[in-house]
């Protein structure tokens, strides 16, 4: 166990806990962006920068990533924390003025412009890379990153529909400034440059996953292709008159 | 799709593009698919290290590749100028050919070279000392040996 | 004894077509000598350098016209004076490589057999003294060696100056298996070729350090990362390991130790960031080179997570010097926090440009005035640059520091891993942050935000200052970003690099002002704030800006006297540059 002082306040952890971990544990808040407890290890956005105060000098930390070894001395909200802070969330919204409102939300502050808006195409996306970590880690990797520095671009090869892409949309719902454009009509998904066809669900009708989640969850879970079909609310409702009748659900759930 | 590697990525890669590279001048999109499969990296993260690094172009490029050096040394001897000598005199901007497909214009960082700067190396070999007036007489010597 | 001469055939000498040279000789071979095309012989700007053994004599600006000359008077123990050193002060001529003051001050440790062996010749090496320092270290323990290289002080000549017995120590002691060493030649800072010289020159040296080091840290893979503009430092590395596998010093069981050891060649693909030691170590496992938090070391868990030592190419050819001479001796050069020598390659607007090698603690006075022959055309001093991209503007108040790792930091700038670009007063201050913020922006890997969107706005702003739509509020907002970008950035490549701009700001700041203000450029290097003209007092009316001048801007008069016609004026300088009378004022 160390001991650390965030804030000036006393806490006592066990070696090798990120600082950012303990924080939330404590209910101390830190501003985040870019960071996802199942996908660590980026510290690219730095709005969770915190100070680490010794004597003569105070250098920033980005709290995500930071590994408590030693008494230090942290403060989440000094001025030189809340100067970093408030010049990152510029910066973005430089790049991205339409995520203005969400920044202001995630730093807790009204954010006044200052530097002019970039020339770039998506006035929201912050590039904090939540999107293509996902997609990757849920082992589609459809999207990743295009370019270098600030031409850098969330995209699929040469801006074209990638067959790996299977339409789940999990980019658009992970991404925190709703930068992804996905959009359902006519039992159509468009999303990534691909036109998905929609499947019905048997039960109720719903228009809701494409081909491509069926056969891919197929192949990842096992589950039948009517199972899969099913959409998530009927699923819950079938689930339910199940139990209702005595069936015990783990046939559904637990098979891999 | 699900028999890729864990982490997504081989040691092989950039040795795999680089090799393709050189042999065709640049990297397609049929290759580019192909060195993915082969090595069972996803598409999308090949096409991250294609363009992710300078190196490597995804676009043809002429039978002549002039590099400018932009170096420190070659950017204080005025290399801005040869730049826009290639610009006005080819009508070339960074990254782009020729349509006879004759010159490609790149600006490169440093070339080594820094003791005879300014430097451009065109297939390879060097030329020091320039001036606006030289460049133009290399290009002009070049096309005539079409 | 057979006569030797010695021509160099680096990429300097080469772009003044010392190929041709070669051939001259090899078409002229006789009996009674040898030629060699050897690795950089150091000074660059006097190309191309040829020396003749025995005597030591040094010719510069060799053609393949003068070699039948030379062959001829040197048979009959003569000399071709015009080929000679001239100083340009004095008129001096020098014959011997040692008297010329270019080499009087340079120390040659690391450089010792550059120049003077054919780089693709293993018994050339092996014949100056080469192996001996590995052959050495097999009989000791890798204890004693790691302890030899801690009490040697030899700092990791990469940039930052971290203690490399330390790395060496750590990596030694680390637990887990198998353990990777890494030569870093991913030599981006532009103005730099120290790294590329001693690859290409004297790729022997290097492995060999290698060697030692994963003898001493219990290694049997090693990995040198090349910069892919570097082809001929990787075919001579190639060469290199192919021949000491050859003759068993690398492989299997080197010299008959039973020790085991390889190396592979990774190129690199262009990008900067790669010479940060994680980016790297990912650019090696086929990722892309994006830096990462470093809380644990790469001693600890480097590549493929596993220790490694990661130390640069001038790092690595030192080792074998002191295994061979002992720390004891290394220490005697140098200063105390900065023992050894150091190379420089030295550019920018200084006489004679090319490849250096000094204790370190030369002053920089003595560099570029003694070695270097002082500013191109005696215009004044204004600034060196030193450390790269990462590195800063040092001013002429600091001339008489001793460059060490701590006196360069201390002064705003850093070592780095040994450019230096010597600037007079054409060279423009704010020009020169702009440049450097713009390679540093494209180079940015994109991944924290400091880095990444802080530069750009850096460099519009100091874009917008060299054309002449800057206000003194931009010089609030430059300093905040700066510091920003220092204190935020995720790895030492952003926190480096507002270094250029905040060191100019720092000792040029008038510079700034005066482009503001005043809409001025003192250097006459920004095109919307400079006008130039003839100054017809030291003008000689040679005509040499009438031929330079790419648009015909420049007229000549009635009385003979050359005009600059404004509106033609595209304000490229070249006329300036051609002048040798320095009679076109701004």
């Amino acid at each position: 166990m160390v001991e650390i002082f965030i804030n000036d306040k006393k806490f006592k952890v066990a070696k090798n806990t990120k600082l950012l971990d303990t924080c939330k544990k404590n209910n101390i808040y830190i501003p985040t962006l870019c960071y996802h407890p199942d996908f660590p290890g980026f510290a690219g956005c730095r709005l969770c920068v915190v100070e680490v105060r010794k004597k003569n000098e105070s250098k920033l930390v980005a709290a995500c990533e930071y590994p408590i070894r030693s008494i230090e001395r942290f403060y989440t909200e000094s001025e030189m924390v809340k100067k970093s802070r408030r010049m990152t969330a510029k910066l973005l919204i430089a790049r991205a003025p339409e995520a203005k409102e969400i920044l202001e939300e995630i730093i807790n502050e009204k954010i006044e412009p200052e530097f002019d808006t970039l020339n770039v195409q998506n006035k929201r996306c912050v590039l904090c890379g939540l999107c293509y970590r996902l997609c990757h880690k849920q082992g589609t990797a459809a999207i990743y990153t295009a370019g270098r520095g600030a031409d850098k671009v969330v995209q699929t090869p040469y801006k074209d529909a990638n067959e790996d892409c299977i339409g789940c949309g999990s980019c658009v719902a992970i991404c925190p400034t709703g930068a992804i454009r996905m959009i359902d009509s006519n039992g159509k998904r468009a999303l990534w440059y691909h036109q998905f066809e929609l499947l019905k669900c048997p039960i109720c009708g719903e228009q809701h996953i494409t081909n491509q989640m069926l056969l891919y969850e197929m192949q990842k879970t096992g589950l039948s292709e009517t199972e899969l079909s099913i959409c998530p609310r009927c699923r819950r409702e079938k689930m339910g008159q199940e139990m209702l009748r005595g069936i015990c659900h783990e046939k559904i759930v637990t098979v891999k | 799709m699900l028999d890729r590697n864990n982490d997504n990525s081989s040691e092989e890669v950039i040795q795999a593009l680089q090799d393709i590279q050189s042999l065709q001048g640049y990297i397609s999109r049929e290759n580019l698919k192909e060195i993915s499969r082969n090595l069972g990296i996803a598409y999308s993260y090949t096409y991250a290290i294609a363009t992710f690094y300078k190196t490597f172009s995804l676009k043809e490029r002429g039978k002549y590749l002039i590099k400018v050096c932009d170096g420190t040394a070659c950017h204080l001897k005025s290399s801005e100028n040869i730049v826009d000598e290639i610009n006005s005199y080819l009508g070339i901007r960074n990254g782009e050919t020729t349509s006879d497909q004759m010159f490609t214009l790149e600006q490169v960082n440093c070339l080594g070279a820094c003791a005879m700067a300014p430097v451009v190396s065109i297939n390879e070999k060097i030329y020091g000392n320039l001036t606006r007036k030289k460049i133009r007489n290399i290009i002009d010597m070049l096309r005539g040996k079409k | 004894m057979k006569t030797l001469f010695l021509l160099c055939g680096d990429v300097g000498c080469r772009g003044y077509e010392s190929r041709q040279v070669y051939d001259k000789f090899l078409e002229l071979k006789a009996d009674w000598f040898d030629i060699k095309f050897t690795g950089c012989q150091g000074l660059c700007a006097n190309g191309p350098i040829l020396q003749v053994k025995p005597g030591d004599i040094f010719y510069q600006k060799v053609k393949s016209s003068d070699v039948f000359e030379i062959l001829e008077k040197t048979q009959k123990n003569e000399l071709v004076e015009r080929l000679l050193y001239t100083d340009s002060e004095t008129k001096k001529r020098y014959i011997r490589t040692d008297q010329v003051p270019f080499y009087k001050k340079q120390t040659k440790i690391i450089l010792r057999t550059n120049g003077l062996i054919n780089p693709k010749s293993i018994d050339d090496y092996i014949a100056m003294g080469g192996y001996a320092g590995l052959k050495k270290a097999l009989t000791l323990q890798p204890e004693n060696i790691v302890d030899e290289i801690l009490k040697s002080g030899l700092r990791g000549r990469g940039g930052g100056g971290f203690p490399a017995g330390r790395k060496w120590e750590d990596v030694f002691n680390a637990f887990e298996t198998p353990k990777y060493i890494i030569c870093n030649g991913d030599e981006g800072d532009p103005g730099a070729f120290m790294d590329r010289s001693l690859m290409e020159g004297t790729p022997h040296v290097v492995l060999e350090g290698m060697t030692i080091a994963a003898f001493a840290v219990g290694s049997n893979e090693g990995f040198i990362y090349v910069r892919d503009e570097y082809p001929i430092a990787v075919r001579n590395l190639q060469k290199g390991i192919h021949d000491a596998r050859k003759k068993g010093l690398l492989g299997e069981n080197i010299f008959g130790s039973g020790f085991q050891f390889d190396i592979k060649i990774k190129r690199g693909a262009g990008a900067f960031v790669c010479g940060e030691s994680s980016a790297l170590m990912r650019s090696i496992e086929g990722k892309i080179g994006e830096p990462h938090e470093k809380h644990i070391h790469a001693s600890e868990q480097g590549l493929w997570g596993k220790p490694t030592l990661l130390n640069n190419v001038e790092t690595y050819a030192n080792v074998p010097y002191i295994i061979l001479n002992g720390a004891k001796n290394y220490k005697k050069m140098g200063t105390v926090d900065s023992p050894g020598t150091k190379v420089f390659s030295l550019v920018g607007k200084v006489r004679n440009a090319g490849l250096i090698e000094v204790e370190m603690g030369t002053t920089l006075r003595e560099i570029i005035f003694e070695i270097g022959g002082g500013i191109v055309k005696n215009r004044p001093f204004k600034a060196v640059q030193t450390g790269g991209p990462s590195g800063g503007c040092i001013p002429s108040e600091y001339l008489d520091l001793p460059v060490d790792f701590d006196s360069l930091k201390a002064v705003g700038s850093i070592m780095g891993s040994g450019g230096m670009i010597v600037m007079d007063d054409c060279d423009c201050m704010v020009e020169v942050a702009r440049y450097f913020t713009k390679f540093l922006m494209e180079e940015s890997c994109g991944k924290c935000a400091p880095c990444r969107e802080g530069l750009v706005q850096v460099y519009r702003i100091l874009e917008g200052i060299t054309q002449g739509r800057g206000s003194l509020e931009d010089l609030r907002k430059l300093k905040e970003l700066g510091e920003y970008i220092a204190s935020s950035s995720l790895c030492g490549l952003g926190r480096s690099a507002p270094n250029p701009l905040l060191s100019t700001l720092r000792y040029f700041e008038d510079e700034y002002i005066d482009h503001i203000k005043n809409k001025y450029c003192v250097a006459g290097v920004c095109k919307v704030l400079t006008k130039f003209e003839i100054n017809i007092v030291k003008c000689t009316k040679c005509g040499l800006c009438f031929k330079a001048c790419p648009v015909d801007a420049i007229k000549i008069l009635d009385d003979g006297c050359y005009k600059i016609i404004e509106e033609n004026c595209i304000r490229c300088g070249e006329c300036r540059s051609a002048c040798t009378f320095n009679a076109i004022r701004w």
